[in-house]
């Protein structure tokens, strides 16, 4: 540095050059960059809907407009309900209801959800939309890459049950046939889907009121079949009402299906805890696996340790190959305090990719505490190897000490804890 | 956001996202928390990028925002950092180390990762980011006297800290003076 010349300065200048920090790795890049491609393509969506943010004096001026032509309209619809007589009214609504197709019990039954006494419209969906619009949403959910047994699940889901339409019948048929098409032309698809989407956007509001329509009726076809239609609409209503659905016999595991292929990370996480069927933890925990992205990793992780869902993660963690390993071993490196939990959720993993891992961090200094605590408590013939020869090794010996100890503390923190809470539960 | 707007401001933070993320690394001092920063920077970026006028440098523009985020974690989460910096010392200093040899290289980034936030951010910016003075103090919104002054206090507060780094011969000593 030019400006400072004396010899501690040189020497200063040296010492600061050779500092080396907690490797920001290749990984945490490639995290960054995935990050930053669905927050700006969350960003041109949103605006898309909504245009530019505006400025709080044009949010005012906009309110202000909306109130007055409401009240316009109250006025003018009330004027032309005072001026008519009351039986043309209910003649001319007849009609209308049997345009859309509406049973007498879904007039009676017309509760808060679908509020509306104007028919809708069937939704105007060419079959190009509608194939698009799912290779787009299935990207932008799962990966860059979209996978055949997503397609086909959601077309099976939709093509076995729907048959209430022949609109969506046959726009079913057509995506089921052109799978292989639609997944082999990739990138036509990208480049027709943004467009699409944002059609589909649009006309999600009308589709969804449709499906909701026929899920309100009693017919068990129409409810199921309305409720997979609402797995390809999935706005946020939607998987409200979905989630309530999960607690209801017959309809939670369709329920739970929708939600895990198109619900919000948050959404699959709150709902492993609440669903009361193993097969639906099992389908839920699976979908967290094959999500990409930080979150989900690490939200599976917390459930290889939750005693409610902890055999089954086990089990499930255990018997495939798709595991995040490199997320998870980058909480096991971190300086966070959960570095330790998630060292104990991993230790039970017999992976050769996770063991491998634990074992190349128990071998960094700066990172090797947690990672040997799971190999400690590892039951992996690997980890056990390497733990015996730690053991015996100069470098390493002290840090499985400091391991051992280190769990040691954590399991009595742990019984202490059951055992309080057995007591207070007595 | 117009569709050229959307792909000037993408080619802009693809081009300096290493370098950011570096820089909040060096900042934060924790590898965890620099991601977390630069998202937040990020999510920064893409609110402000009509605000922003062609002619300041992207990168100075980016670096700002970094810092700005840096400093609000600062306030609001000022007790979370100090029980990092409390955690951070014990990882190092726990028994676990003590069998190994503290490595200088480490000893310095902790160290700078240990000067008040205002120093930290010049120094950081100057050395890693090889940044001049003028670039600087755009960043910061400091004026380069200022600059100069806090610059030459984080040297001298890393001189104190490493001085047993910092062994000069005698004779250079009383040529100097």
């Amino acid at each position: 540095m030019n400006e400072h010349d004396t010899p501690q300065d040189q020497q200063l200048d040296q010492l600061l050059e050779s500092a080396t920090w907690p490797d920001a790795d290749e990984g945490r890049l490639r995290r960054l960059e995935s990050r930053w491609e669905s927050l700006l393509d969350e960003s041109s969506l949103k605006s898309t809907r909504s245009g530019r943010r505006a400025a709080p004096w044009r949010h005012r001026s906009v309110v202000w407009l909306a109130a007055a032509a409401s009240l316009l309209i109250a006025c003018s619809l009330w004027i032309i309900a005072v001026s008519k007589p009351a039986p043309e009214t209910a003649e001319s609504s007849q009609p209308a209801n049997k345009s859309i197709h509406k049973t007498p019990e879904e007039t009676r039954d017309s509760s808060g959800h679908l509020a509306t006494t104007e028919p809708v419209k069937e939704p105007e969906l060419t079959k190009h939309d509608y194939l698009a619009a799912l290779a787009y949403a299935s990207r932008k959910r799962r990966d860059e890459q979209p996978r055949t047994n997503t397609f086909r699940s959601v077309a099976e889901l939709i093509a076995t049950k729907i048959g209430s339409s022949p609109w969506l019948a046959s726009a079913t048929q057509v995506l089921v046939h052109n799978l292989d098409e639609l997944v082999s032309d990739q990138g036509r698809t990208r480049q027709i889907s943004r467009r699409q989407w944002n059609r589909y956007r649009k006309l999600r509001r009308d589709w969804e009121q449709w499906a909701w329509r026929y899920a309100d009726s009693k017919t068990s076809r129409h409810q199921l079949g309305s409720m997979r239609f609402a797995i390809a609409i999935s706005t946020q209503t939607s998987l409200q009402r979905l989630n309530e659905m999960a607690s209801i016999d017959g309809l939670s595991h369709d329920a739970v299906m929708a939600i895990s292929w198109l619900g919000q990370d948050r959404h699959v996480d709150q709902l492993i805890q609440q669903v009361p069927s193993q097969r639906s933890k099992r389908t839920l925990l699976l979908a967290l696996l094959d999500r990409p992205g930080r979150q989900p990793a690490l939200m599976f992780l917390q459930h290889l340790r939750n005693p409610n869902t902890s055999v089954l993660a086990n089990n499930i963690a255990n018997s495939t190959d798709q595991l995040p390993t490199e997320i998870w071993l980058g909480s096991i490196a971190s300086h966070d305090r959960s570095r330790w939990d998630s060292a104990l959720a991993v230790a039970n993993i017999c992976d050769q990719r996770v063991t491998q891992g634990l074992i190349r961090l128990a071998m960094d200094p700066t990172t090797s505490s947690s990672a040997m605590m799971a190999l400690v408590k590892s039951r992996c013939a690997d980890a056990r190897k390497f733990v015996a020869y730690a053991e015996n090794n100069q470098q390493l010996s002290a840090t499985v000490m400091v391991a051992r100890h280190r769990l040691q503390q954590i399991e009595n923190e742990t019984t202490r804890f059951q055992k309080r809470d057995k007591v207070r539960g007595m | 956001m117009r569709e050229g707007a959307r792909e000037q401001l993408d080619r802009v933070m693809r081009q300096n996202l290493p370098n950011l993320l570096g820089f909040a690394v060096r900042l934060t001092g924790c590898p965890d928390q620099g991601e977390d920063l630069v998202q937040e920077t990020m999510l920064r970026a893409i609110r402000n990028w009509s605000r922003f006028r062609g002619d300041a440098n992207p990168r100075t523009w980016l670096f700002s925002i970094a810092v700005n985020v840096f400093r609000d974690r600062l306030k609001s989460r000022a007790n979370q950092q100090r029980q990092l910096d409390r955690e951070l010392m014990t990882h190092v200093d726990g028994p676990e180390q003590q069998s190994m040899a503290i490595e200088l290289k480490e000893a310095i980034s902790r160290q700078v990762s240990r000067l008040p936030p205002r120093q930290r951010e010049v120094l950081v910016l100057k050395t890693y980011e090889e940044m001049s003075v003028a670039e600087i103090g755009k960043v910061l919104g400091m004026k380069p006297a200022n600059v100069y002054t806090t610059l030459h206090h984080a040297r001298n507060t890393l001189k104190e800290k490493l001085k047993s780094f910092l062994e000069v011969p005698p004779e250079t000593k009383s040529g100097r003076s």
